[in-house]
């Protein structure tokens, strides 16, 4: 999987991808396990900070949280996709219910199934699926 | 004939002064009782004149025993109201003539029709043995004739009507209106009504029922409503909740009729002919409005019946949100750290290289923190189970609470206190306080007040203030601990609830925390609670106390002094 990923996006110029968790050892974790696998991760825990920093063209995918105070992983993937419309997502929750009902709820219907993630997931299914949504158009 | 004793006189005195001379003098030879019959002008003479006023007061000062019968009506009810509060008994008889008193010895009666609230004008008065009991007797009779003048009273004041039952059908339409908007605005102390449907609120709304509950709410009346709610009739509901907050209303089903019990004196029932009317009266068909006791009565124990299973059903689903909402929570709580586990045991099985020291100890740190937090979470669900199942086993020791809590904040300090964050302080006034209390289970109440201390004072330089101090509470010398933060305090919505299971609001935690805290306390005779800061600083202060046991040194310590 790993050497996919490397194939597909050349070496030099491979953009990160930005986690926001606000659990500082899941970002920790995360971080870790992609850097493994081959990608470049930034990590924040507080997504009102993640924002203030976050320009067009920096990243190429999101991993984000859904619950979190302050600002959830909805709101914020919709700010961000304001700023960057090329960006793409996966959403890892925890949560019970993130499923069709939130997301219906949030006005978030439109978005495929398939970006969402369950925690805790095994590292090679997390590479996986990361991998997926980046080569998917 | 036989012949007066020398002594026995029987006169008539004219003119106020006189007559009030000679009441005076009655008054003032009695022993032990007076009985005075009057007509329904009599209680505002007694009460009305300031002299007679004075000295039936003063009767009562020296514990002579009046007893007063009188025709108690709505135009000397008043009256009759002060002088129940002047004299031994008052009671009521329809019908009442003549004015008169007797004591013991003589007796009184008015020559002249009395004025209201005037003095008396002219007296006949008589020590005649014949007479006072000839007329004790009369009064007698008429006392136990008559019935209590509270008893009457009330009967006054609630307005006792004839019995009726009113039927009407669609042709009446109107005049139910009418009588709807009158028993709205006639509210005293009671409206239940049953809103067969939400559109029905908003009909009733429409005739000004709504306001006029609200207003009688705002008097003290209790108000209870049934009725479905809907995007429909929302508006109205907030109306109500905005202006009226101790109105109840509950969700209900719809039903074919609506009913409204007004002061539980009255009832109208109205069956619901075309449910998509705009205005009541087109809505209704065949309805029934009465005053009978026995059918307002049932009427009533039907709606209580109605409300408490509504009341029940609403419990039921608040139970039942509440348990999703846990199994939500705590699903995310048990997830979230495995995630860390899980990864980095993954890394560590599928590394490569070999890992420096530290790398490995950062690693293996992680794991365990994320470990802890999971076993944690499972004690604080096993101790709910227990608290729930009422076998959570505290073992008390005596011990002392400084020490207890100063070896609790160390704990935390080492432990999970990132001191980037902000400090903690903690102080005490006094050495040794003495409780009886489990220490471990007393180290999870601190230790959790101070996480949440510091898991809501998120800013850098936050600061927590632990503190102790001794506090009579209503004769028992209590351990007062409070810990204060600067965090973001508490949620206005949740601070009623705040030690319920599940209050928690955040992001992080299980919302048990606080409910085991307050359930721990409490088995060691302490109580807990909390408020936001009014200082004039963010944050909240939890507070708990524990009972002092005290001990005969420490006594003896404080006499020296």
């Amino acid at each position: 999987m790993t050497t996919t990923t490397k194939t597909t996006k050349g070496n030099g110029n491979m953009k990160k991808i930005l986690i926001v968790d606000d659990e500082a050892d899941i970002c920790t974790v995360l971080k870790k396990v992609l850097e493994h696998y081959g990608f470049n991760a930034d990590t924040y825990n507080d997504p009102i900070l993640a924002l203030e920093n976050f320009k067009a063209g920096l990243y190429e995918l999101l991993l984000l949280d859904i619950k979190m105070p302050e600002m959830d992983g909805f709101l914020l993937y919709q700010e961000m996709k304001k700023i960057d419309n090329k960006i793409k997502v996966c959403f890892l929750t925890a949560s019970e219910m993130y499923h069709e009902k939130f997301r219906e709820n949030e006005g978030f219907a439109g978005l495929d199934k398939d970006l969402f993630l369950r925690k805790p997931i095994k590292n090679e299914d997390l590479i996986n699926e990361i991998s997926r949504i980046i080569n998917s158009n | 004939m036989a012949s007066l004793s020398p002594y026995e006189r029987t006169q008539v005195l004219d003119g106020v002064e006189n007559a009030n001379n000679s009441i005076l003098q009655f008054l003032s030879n009695t022993k032990s009782r007076i009985s005075v019959c009057s007509d329904s002008t009599g209680p505002s003479v007694s009460v009305g004149v300031e002299l007679y006023k004075r000295s039936t007061i003063d009767l009562k000062n020296r514990d002579i025993k009046v007893k007063h019968v009188t025709e108690i009506n709505k135009e000397n009810i008043h009256y009759c109201k002060d002088l129940m509060k002047m004299i031994h008994e008052l009671r009521h008889l329809d019908g009442v003539k003549g004015n008169f008193a007797v004591s013991e010895t003589e007796y009184l009666t008015t020559a002249a029709a009395l004025g209201e609230a005037k003095p008396v004008q002219q007296l006949l008065y008589s020590n005649m043995k014949t007479i006072v009991g000839q007329q004790q007797y009369i009064f007698d009779t008429l006392w136990n004739k008559a019935i209590p003048a509270e008893q009457k009273i009330k009967e006054i004041e609630e307005g006792i009507e004839p019995e009726y039952f009113e039927v009407f059908t669609d042709r009446d339409r109107e005049r139910v209106s009418q009588i709807l908007f009158n028993l709205a605005k006639s509210v005293k102390k009671e409206a239940l009504i049953l809103l067969p449907s939400a559109k029905a609120m908003i009909r009733v709304d429409r005739l000004g029922v709504i306001d006029h509950i609200i207003n009688a709410s705002q008097r003290g009346a209790t108000v209870k409503i049934i009725c479905p709610f809907s995007e429909e009739n929302s508006e109205i509901t907030r109306k109500i909740d905005e202006q009226a907050s101790a109105v109840k209303v509950l969700n209900g089903n719809n039903s074919p009729y609506g009913m409204y019990i007004i002061d539980g004196e009255k009832f109208l029932r109205a069956e619901v002919k075309e449910p998509q009317a705009e205005t009541f009266s087109e809505a209704i068909g065949f309805a029934v409005y009465s005053n009978s006791k026995l059918s307002v009565d049932s009427f009533r124990s039907v709606f209580e019946l109605l409300w408490n299973e509504h009341t029940l059903n609403e419990e039921l689903k608040r139970a039942d949100k509440m348990q999703k909402q846990f199994i939500n929570i705590a699903a995310h709580e048990l997830r979230t750290p495995i995630q860390p586990i899980l990864g980095f045991l993954g890394l560590l099985r599928s590394r490569k290289t070999e890992i420096t020291k530290r790398e490995l100890d950062e690693s293996l740190d992680l794991i365990i923190r994320n470990a802890l937090r999971l076993k944690r979470l499972a004690e604080d669900i096993l101790d709910v189970t227990k608290i729930e199942s009422q076998s959570l086993e505290i073992h008390k020791e005596l011990l002392n609470l400084n020490e207890a809590i100063s070896g609790a904040v160390q704990d935390i300090i080492k432990n999970q206190f990132d001191s980037r964050r902000g400090q903690i302080f903690y102080e005490s006034i006094e050495d040794t306080i003495l409780v009886e209390a489990d220490r471990f289970r007393l180290n999870q109440v601190v230790s959790n007040l101070l996480s949440n201390a510091v898991k809501f004072t998120k800013r850098n330089g936050g600061t927590i203030h632990i503190s102790m101090k001794k506090k009579d509470d209503y004769g028992q010398e209590v351990a007062l601990v409070s810990v204060k933060d600067t965090g973001v305090g508490i949620d206005p919505e949740i601070l009623p609830r705040l030690f319920e299971k599940f209050a928690s609001k955040s992001f992080q935690g299980t919302g048990l925390g606080l409910f085991l805290s307050r359930s721990i306390i409490e088995a060691q005779g302490g109580i807990i609670w909390a408020e936001n800061n009014t200082d004039g600083q963010s944050g909240a202060t939890f507070y708990f106390t524990l009972p002092i046991i005290s001990n005969k040194r420490d006594s003896q310590n404080q006499t020296s002094r």
